[in-house]
C-alpha cells in the first residue's frame, strides 16, 4: 500500500469493515502476556492449523480489556452468535473454544465475562 | 433458530438461581428457545444475583429470588415484552451520561479499541472509523474550528493537574513562531498506574491520530511521544504504527495528499519519574538532565528547544478523535459541571475484581469500588481509597459518596493524578502507606530544589522513627511544618505535592499516628518494629513446627513441650505465626 489519498482511505475503511469471519481476538498487553496469554494464542493458532482451519478462523493479538481479574481473556466474534468475551481461559477452554463455541455454536457456561460498558464500536456523528 | 442466551451471575458459588432458572425454562417448554448459562462476571457486581440476556442485552436485578421469577420469564420469553420493573439502571445522581449508557456503569471512549483491534494492524484501528476524525479535521475544518471544537467540549489534562486542553493549544496557535512541537507525555510512573501503557499496547493509534489533529490545529511540523523505556511492547507497538502511517501517508509529509506535514518520533525516558513532569520532560527530549525549571514560560509559548510546545497526556490524545467525531456537544454532555468525558483508572489492591475502569466523572468512589470492583477482598472492611499516586492522597471511607472530578478531589486533600486508584481494607497501615510514597518520591526527587530534597527525607525519617516506635508527640507537629513548606517552596509539582500522602493520612488518621506514637502499637501489624511474637505456653503442643521454620534459630524448646521465642534474636518476620496449625503464636 503506498501513500493514500482521501478516496482511497475511504475505500479501504469500507472493504476492512465489512469483514465476516470468524474471529478469536487474544489480549496480549504485557498484562495479558504475563498471565499466559500468549501460551494459549500459540495453542489457538496451532490447533487451527492442525485442523486445517486457517482460512477460517483468524487469530489476532489484541490490547487489554481492562479485565485484569480475569487473564487470559479472549473475544469471539463468529457469525449466528452475539460476541462473547471470555475469562480465566486455560488449555481446555481455548481447545473447547474451536469445537464447541465456533464450529457447534455451542456458548461454554461459566466463562463467559461481560465488558460493564456500552461501547463506541462504530461513533456515529451526534446532533 | 434464534436462541436466546440467559446469563446468571450469583454473588455466592451456590448455584441456586442458576438451577431455578434451569428447571423453569424447561418446565416451561422453552429448552429450545433459551439457554441458561451462568457467568463469573456480568459487568456489574452486587449483593443480589443479576441476568443478563443476549444478544438483546437486557439486564435484570433486584427481583426475588423465588417470586419474580416466572414473572420475567414468561414477559420476556414468552410474551417478547422487556420488563422495565427490574432492569438495571445505574442510579448515578451526579455523572451525566446518554439513555443508552445509563444500563452501565462504565462508558468506554479512550478505551474504546482496546482489546478489540489489533494494534499491530492499521485495518483494524480503520473498521473502528479510524482516522475518521482526520478526515473530518482536515477536509472539513479550520485548524480555529478544531481548536474550538476541542475548547467547547471541555476536555481537561488527563495527567492530572486538568488544564483545559483547548485553551492550551490555542495559546500555542496564537504564539508566532517557525517550528512548533506537539508532544505526547507517556512518562507514566506513578506506583499502580498503568492507564497509559494499556492504551499505547492496546490503541497506539488514536493517540497518533490525535497529536496529528493537534498539529494541524496549531501548526506544529514535529511531533515527540516520550515512553518509559520500562514500556518495551507499548514502544515496539507505537513504532510499528507510526511506520505503518507513514508508509500509508497518514502521517509525515503531504498527509492525505494535502499540504499539511507532520512528522513523529519517539523518544525514551531512562527510568526517572520526575521527567513526567512536563519541563523535565523537555529537558530529557533536548537531551539533557531530565530536571524542570520554573514556569512561567509555559511549554505553550515556550517549550522543546525554546519553540511553542503542546504536551499532553496520553489519555487526554486518545480523546481527541472522538470529540472531533461526535462533537463537542456530545462530549460535554458526559461528566460533571467542571470536569467532561470520562476517566481511566487503574483499579488495584483489596479487591476482588482489579481492572482497568473507564467512568463518567462524577462517578462515586463507591460505585467503582463496589459495584465495578465487587467490594473488598476476603469481606474485610474497606479502609480508605488511595488516588494520585505519590501526589495524592487517602479518601477514608466517609468519602466514598464524593462524585470524583478534579475540584473534589483536590478538596478533600487528594488529586485526580493519572488515575492509579489503590483500595486499602483494615489490614493496611497508614502510617505504612505515607512511608511508601514518601520513600518512592525521596528516591525519585531530582534533587534541585532544596524544600523537596531536604524536605522530603526528613518527612521520611520522622516517618520511620514513628513506625519504629521511636517518636515523639511533637513529631506530629514537625510533620506538618515541612509538608507546608515543601508544599510551597518546591520548585514543580513533584515536590509541591511530595508531601501530599502525610498530610492526607494526618488529616483522616491522626488518631493511628498518635497510636504509634503513644502506645507504641500498630493494629495492623504492618510495621515490624512494634510488634512482638509470643508463644501462647497453653496452646503449644511442643510441634517444632515453628522452630524448623524460623529463619533466625529465635524458637527453641523441648519436644512436646510448650516453645519459647528468643525476643533478642527474633526478626519479626512472621514465619512462625504463618506456620503454627494450633493458633498458638500471639502478635500484639
Amino acid at each position: 500500500m503506498g501513500k493514500l489519498n482521501l478516496e482511497q482511505l475511504k475505500q479501504i475503511r469500507e472493504i476492512v469493515k465489512n469483514s465476516n469471519k470468524n474471529e478469536i481476538l487474544v489480549s496480549l498487553g504485557t498484562c495479558g502476556i504475563a498471565a499466559g496469554g500468549d501460551k494459549i494464542y500459540e495453542i489457538l493458532k496451532q490447533e487451527i492449523k492442525d485442523r486445517d482451519l486457517e482460512n477460517v478462523i483468524i487469530v489476532k493479538k489484541t490490547g487489554c480489556l481492562g479485565l485484569c481479574f480475569c487473564e487470559p481473556n479472549l473475544v469471539i466474534n463468529t457469525p449466528g452468535l452475539p460476541e462473547t468475551v471470555y475469562g480465566y481461559v486455560t488449555e481446555d477452554i481455548a481447545y473447547k473454544i474451536i469445537t464447541e463455541h465456533i464450529m457447534k455454536k455451542n456458548i461454554i457456561d461459566e466463562n463467559v465475562i461481560f465488558i460493564p460498558s456500552n461501547d463506541l464500536i462504530s461513533f456515529k456523528e451526534e446532533k | 433458530m434464534n436462541l436466546k442466551y440467559l446469563y446468571v451471575w450469583e454473588s455466592d458459588k451456590k448455584k441456586n438461581l442458576y438451577n431455578t432458572l434451569v428447571k423453569k425454562i424447561t418446565s416451561k417448554n422453552l429448552d429450545d428457545k433459551v439457554k441458561v448459562l451462568s457467568t463469573k462476571y456480568i459487568g456489574i457486581t452486587g449483593k443480589k444475583s443479576i441476568i443478563k440476556i443476549m444478544p438483546e442485552n437486557i439486564t435484570y436485578t433486584n427481583f426475588n429470588e423465588t417470586e419474580d421469577i416466572d414473572k420475567i420469564i414468561d414477559s420476556h420469553f414468552i410474551n417478547n415484552k422487556v420488563l422495565d420493573e427490574f432492569i438495571y439502571i445505574t442510579d448515578n445522581k451526579f455523572a451525566k451520561v446518554k439513555e443508552k449508557d445509563k444500563y452501565y456503569k462504565q462508558l468506554r471512549i479512550v478505551l474504546r479499541n482496546s482489546g478489540y483491534i489489533d494494534p499491530e494492524n492499521i485495518n483494524d484501528y480503520l473498521a473502528r472509523d479510524g482516522y475518521k476524525a482526520l478526515e473530518k479535521a482536515l477536509f472539513k475544518m479550520t485548524p480555529t474550528d478544531v481548536i474550538e471544537e476541542i475548547k467547547k467540549s471541555g476536555l481537561r489534562g488527563r495527567g492530572g493537574a486538568g488544564f483545559p486542553t483547548g485553551k492550551k493549544w490555542e495559546i500555542t496557535k496564537n504564539v508566532q513562531s517557525d517550528i512548533k512541537y506537539v508532544v505526547c507525555n507517556a512518562d507514566e510512573g506513578d506506583p499502580g498506574a498503568y492507564m497509559d501503557r494499556s492504551v499505547l499496547e492496546g490503541d497506539p493509534y488514536s493517540v497518533i491520530e490525535g497529536m496529528t489533529i493537534c498539529a494541524y490545529a496549531v501548526g506544529a511540523q514535529y511531533g515527540y511521544i516520550y515512553v518509559r523505556a520500562e514500556y518495551p511492547l507499548a514502544i515496539k507497538r507505537l513504532q510499528m504504527a507510526i511506520d505503518k502511517a507513514n508508509e500509508m501517508g497518514l502521517l509525515g509529509n503531504n498527509i492525505l495528499n494535502t499540504k499539511f506535514s507532520f512528522n513523529i518520533e519517539i523518544r525514551l525516558g531512562a527510568g526517572a519519574f520526575v521527567c513526567g513532569e512536563e519541563t523535565a520532560l523537555i529537558a530529557s527530549i533536548e537531551g539533557k538532565r531530565g530536571m524542570p525549571r520554573p514556569r512561567p514560560p509555559f511549554p505553550a509559548i515556550s517549550g522543546l528547544w525554546g519553540k511553542p510546545t503542546v504536551i499532553n497526556n496520553v489519555e487526554t490524545w486518545a480523546n481527541i478523535p472522538v470529540i472531533i467525531i461526535k462533537g463537542s456537544q456530545w462530549f460535554s454532555s458526559i461528566g460533571t459541571e467542571t470536569s467532561k468525558g470520562t476517566k481511566v483508572f487503574a483499579l488495584t489492591g483489596k479487591i476482588k475484581y482489579p481492572g482497568l475502569i473507564e467512568v463518567p466523572m462524577g462517578t462515586t468512589i463507591r460505585e467503582i469500588v463496589f459495584d465495578i470492583g465487587g467490594g473488598i477482598l476476603n469481606n474485610k472492611k474497606i479502609k480508605a481509597v488511595q488516588t494520585g499516586g505519590p501526589s495524592g492522597g487517602v479518601i477514608p471511607e466517609e468519602y466514598l459518596d464524593l462524585p470524583i472530578d478534579y475540584e473534589s478531589l483536590q478538596k478533600i486533600g487528594s488529586m485526580m493524578g493519572s488515575g492509579g486508584m489503590i483500595v486499602m481494607d483494615e489490614d493496611d497501615c497508614m502510617i505504612d502507606v505515607a512511608k511508601f510514597y514518601l520513600q518512592f518520591t525521596v528516591d525519585e526527587s531530582c534533587g534541585k530544589c532544596a524544600p523537596c530534597r531536604i524536605g522530603g527525607k526528613q518527612l521520611l525519617e520522622i516517618l520511620k522513627a514513628i513506625s519504629s516506635g521511636k517518636a515523639e508527640e511533637d513529631d506530629i507537629t514537625r510533620l506538618k511544618r515541612i509538608s507546608f513548606a515543601m508544599k510551597n517552596a518546591s520548585l514543580c509539582g513533584l515536590g509541591q505535592s511530595a508531601p501530599n500522602p502525610v498530610i492526607s493520612t494526618l488529616k483522616y488518621f491522626e488518631h493511628e499516628y498518635i497510636e504509634h506514637i503513644r502506645d507504641k502499637k500498630c493494629k495492623t501489624g504492618k510495621c515490624k518494629d512494634l510488634i512482638t511474637y509470643t508463644i501462647n505456653q497453653e496452646k503449644c503442643i511442643g510441634c517444632g513446627a515453628c522452630a524448623l521454620r524460623c529463619p533466625a534459630g529465635a524458637i527453641s524448646g523441648e519436644k512436646r513441650k510448650p516453645h519459647n521465642i528468643d525476643q533478642l534474636k527474633c526478626i519479626k518476620c512472621g514465619e512462625c505465626y504463618l506456620t503454627c496449625k494450633f493458633n498458638a503464636i500471639n502478635k500484639l
